[in-house]
């Protein structure tokens, strides 16, 4: 399986429209990996139950990696924590993606200059596809990643060229 | 034979996999609606349009697309294995089943015999699953498993059994065609439910054990996610863990159907003569079937799971007695009407 | 046996009971928001996203100060004198430019802190919580509206200033410096023992002064510069006027605070000129004066560095003198003052090195001598001094 794996080297209609189709599979059945690790965790709890409910997207948690689609990393990853991150993710079965909720697992947080034992990002172990912003954030927000990362998903090719979405800094001015 | 001489025989082996699969994706979309009304909320409602009717759509070529993970530590053809061997053994079992007057995938007379024998495969494709992992969430949760399947067979079998005793037979078709009719007092269907007032409580008795025996909470110990990670599973992932989820809710199916059998008279329609037939008989044995199964769902959604001690102490000092007085009671009553 | 039924009874009551609460809200309304297509009116004081109106900040530094995460970072250009940067809406005159404003906030933990300490309220929280982004750099938003051009040219500009005052300062130090030297030339010097040399342009002056004229106490360390401090002062003067306590630590320095002490001596109007050195200064105005002093508030400039250096001393004048106002140029170093235009006088006593032998506590050295009597405004100063600085 591994369908992702292997690249077509050009495009025709059969295969774009099978990528389509397999793209709007993975991204209307994310199902998470929990990764709970601080206060994060219970906005992540609050998005899956009822008021703003995750499963209207398609979007269950499992606790087994091998069966998960994308790990919601939410909360301080602690030093000793992120090896254990690390191995989670590498047990996570492919396709895989990676949401990094709040600001400390974004960039370590409130933690970032002073805080001797929390590693200051956790894209520092893993590859991160979306950041949600908020300490923590609200549910929307949390939900406003997954829309994104559907977005991101809705973009990847069964084709090599193809540009990625996220790839690319924008630039922001306010 | 040629292959073409075989083709209908293939048909009509294909039935009950055709309706597994429907019933499988119906049953998973359906399962998570049940949760999302239980909980106030709406499940799934953006995938596909209308309440989310694509979800297991998605979630299915999903997890064809998923990486095949085969743990390096596994007994790899074991591994490989174990998945088919519980869907192979759930579908076998269906093959007894009457879906309607007019299909039986085959007229045995030993049914219920088979039947129950078939499934134990269950708990030998669960413990292969297990122990061929080479990891110890998989082996614990086999092993209950394993024990949980095989202690409750018996409440099982002894209800089962309550019910021979009434029909006289072991063949399904027979069972469910003596139910025909509404004599019952002369009004209720002539269900094996009504004719005895034994066979209610033998009912529950099969009810609870057939939870237990299609790990449904509240006894889902074998995939107690809390404890257990995902219990015999954990190392799968994509279709062969599709295949187990296919096996389980297939299995569940089974069970319901078999009760819808033995209780709830199969395929006869609930209004005697009217809306009756083979067509109108796949459709009232298949409502009723999903009736139990949305019992098991709601269940599912309400009690918390048993601890294991709690469920071999349900099964082994509650449920075994009672069935076996059950059991005599029913007999005396069937010797003394 | 009884009891054993009763909890199976209890057991299928419980169940039944549950069971009917579950059915009940199956067939009851969700609660469900549809996020996407429907949103909660967030609260009005809902903490989500920083905004900086650009236009009305003055560059002030406070809510990066106030930051408990320094996620904001600020840098701001001094403005010319002939530029008008215009002013805020609460009629705030802008002074600097805003060459660099940036909020990381995938670091903020969204206390709003910073916005309360803006005094006119251009940084606080809009109600946008929805900017996940995929690339963490796109959480770094920057408000700052001047182009790398203006910028490198605003920077360019306030240099040559700088450099500008700076001559004109240094000037102006060379010329009282060499007055002072004169003064102390003229004495001889009468006590050559004590007489510790005294490097700067006040090239040693001899007499009784122990300390080194213009020497502060600084303290180092801790960085309580004492700008302009007068710390002491013998005898019965204990006035010490034109003490600026340092600010330790980051080099707050808040200078200025000339502690009035009570006493005979008056006042000592210091003007002392910080050195600054990396700490932000702390724009000294002494401010009042307590006590029956009379104080003269020092007008430090400056701000010491990491608050070692310690910018003028006025050394108080025991005795009788009055008041001494000095203007001693800070000079930052390791807190020892230098001396460098030690130009206190005392006061009546026109350099007249007899009487005032106080000598200054810590290092605060007197400047006996005639030394420039014209710096000297005699028993006046101190008063109007006063006036001038504690406004």
């Amino acid at each position: 399986m591994g369908l992702l794996d292997k690249k077509y080297h050009d495009s025709n209609i059969i295969i774009v429209n099978l990528e389509s189709a397999l793209n709007w599979a993975r991204k209307s059945s994310l199902w998470y990996e929990q990764f709970g690790l601080a206060c994060c965790a219970i906005e992540m709890m609050a998005t899956a139950a009822s008021r703003y409910d995750f499963d209207r997207f398609g979007i269950i948690p499992r606790s087994s990696p091998r069966q998960a689609d994308v790990m919601i990393v939410a909360g301080t990853v602690t030093m000793k924590m992120a090896s254990r991150i690390h191995k989670l993710y590498e047990q996570m079965s492919e396709p895989r993606y990676v949401i990094s909720m709040g600001s400390c697992s974004n960039c370590g947080g409130p933690y970032w200059e002073h805080g001797y034992h929390v590693l200051k990002g956790v894209d520092k172990v893993i590859p991160v596809d979306v950041y949600v912003p908020g300490c923590p954030p609200r549910p929307e927000a949390l939900l406003e990643g997954f829309l994104k990362l559907q977005e991101k998903i809705m973009n990847e090719s069964l084709v090599e060229e193809k540009p990625k979405i996220g790839n690319t800094i924008e630039k922001k001015e306010t | 034979m040629t292959w073409l001489e075989s083709l209908p025989l293939a048909v009509f082996v294909m039935i009950p996999l055709v309706i597994i699969l429907i019933y499988a994706l119906f049953a998973i979309w359906m399962e998570r609606k049940v949760a999302g009304f239980i909980q106030d909320r709406l499940g799934p409602m953006r995938v596909g349009g209308w309440h989310g009717w694509a979800q297991s759509f998605a979630d299915l070529l999903k997890l064809i697309q998923k990486e095949d993970i085969i743990p390096a530590e596994a007994s790899k053809f074991l591994f490989r294995f174990a998945p088919f061997l519980m869907f192979a053994a759930s579908y076998a079992a269906f093959a007894v089943i009457p879906f309607s007057s007019a299909y039986m995938g085959s007229n045995i007379d030993i049914g219920v015999f088979y039947l129950l024998a078939i499934t134990s495969l269950l708990t030998i494709s669960v413990i292969m699953a297990g122990w061929a992992s080479n990891n110890k969430w998989s082996l614990l949760g086999a092993m209950r498993t394993a024990a949980q399947m095989v202690s409750y067979e018996v409440p099982t079998i002894m209800a089962v059994l309550s019910v021979i005793i009434v029909a006289g037979s072991l063949n399904l078709m027979t069972v469910t065609e003596m139910q025909s009719g509404n004599d019952t007092l002369g009004f209720l269907p002539n269900w094996l439910i009504f004719q005895n007032p034994f066979l209610l409580v033998a009912f529950v008795i099969f009810f609870i054990s057939i939870l237990a025996e299609s790990h449904r909470v509240p006894f889902d110990l074998p995939e107690s996610e809390s404890e257990l990670v995902a219990g015999f599973q954990t190392e799968y992932s994509g279709m062969r863990w599709a295949m187990f989820m296919l096996a389980e809710y297939a299995d569940m199916l089974l069970l319901s159907l078999l009760g819808a059998v033995l209780f709830f008279g199969g395929w006869n329609s609930p209004f005697g003569g009217f809306m009756d037939g083979p067509i109108w008989g796949f459709f009232w044995f298949m409502f009723k079937g999903m009736i139990l199964v949305f019992v098991m769902m709601w269940i599912r959604w309400t009690l918390p799971r048993y601890r294991v001690d709690q469920l071999m102490y349900l099964c082994w000092s509650i449920l075994i007695p009672l069935s076996f007085i059950n059991f005599v009671l029913i007999a005396l009553w069937e010797m003394l009407f | 046996m009884v009891h054993s039924f009763k909890q199976g009874w209890q057991t299928l009551k419980s169940i039944f009971t549950g069971m009917g609460i579950t059915i009940r809200h199956f067939f009851g309304p969700s609660v469900t928001l549809q996020y996407p297509d429907e949103r909660d009116v967030l609260p009005k004081l809902a903490r989500s996203k920083l905004f900086v109106n650009i236009d009305d900040c003055i560059g002030c530094n406070l809510c990066a100060r106030a930051c408990p995460v320094n996620c904001i970072d600020i840098e701001t250009v001094k403005a010319g004198a002939d530029v008008d940067l215009g002013k805020t809406s609460n009629g705030s005159q802008k002074r600097l430019w805003i060459s660099r404003f940036v909020i990381d906030m995938a670091k903020c933990m969204y206390c709003d802190l910073c916005t309360y300490p803006c005094p006119t309220d251009c940084i606080y929280m809009v109600q946008e919580y929805e900017y996940s982004d995929f690339n963490r750099d796109n959480l770094v938003y920057k408000f700052s509206n001047l182009t790398p051009e203006k910028i490198a040219e605003v920077k360019e500009t306030a240099r040559i200033e700088a450099e500008e005052a700076e001559k004109k300062k240094a000037e102006e130090a060379a010329a009282k410096a060499a007055r002072a030297s004169k003064a102390s030339d003229s004495r001889p010097s009468s006590v050559p023992g004590a007489a510790r040399g005294i490097p700067g342009s006040a090239k040693g002056i001899p007499g009784k002064a122990k300390g080194i004229p213009g020497a502060s106490k600084g303290v180092p360390g801790k960085a309580q510069g004492i700008p302009g401090a007068a710390k002491s002062i013998p005898g019965k003067a204990k006035g010490i006027p034109g003490a600026a306590k340092g600010v330790p630590g980051k080099a707050k320095s808040i200078p200025g605070t000339a502690k009035g002490v009570p006493g005979a001596a008056k006042s000592v109007p210091t003007a002392a000129k910080g050195v600054p050195g990396k700490a932000k200064g702390v724009p000294g105005a002494a401010k009042g004066v307590p006590g029956k002093a009379k104080s003269v508030p020092t007008a430090a400039k400056n701000v010491p560095g990491k608050a070692k250096s310690i910018p003028g001393t006025a050394k108080g004048v025991p005795g009788k003198a009055k008041s001494v106002p000095t203007s001693a140029k800070s000079v930052p170093g390791k807190a020892k003052s230098v001396p460098g235009t030690a130009k206190s006088v005392p006061g009546k006593a026109k350099g007249v090195p007899g009487k005032a032998k106080g000598v200054p506590g810590g290092g605060a050295a007197k400047v006996p001598g005639k030394s420039t009597a014209k710096q000297v405004p005699g028993k006046k100063p101190p008063k109007e001094n006063k006036d001038n600085n504690t406004d």
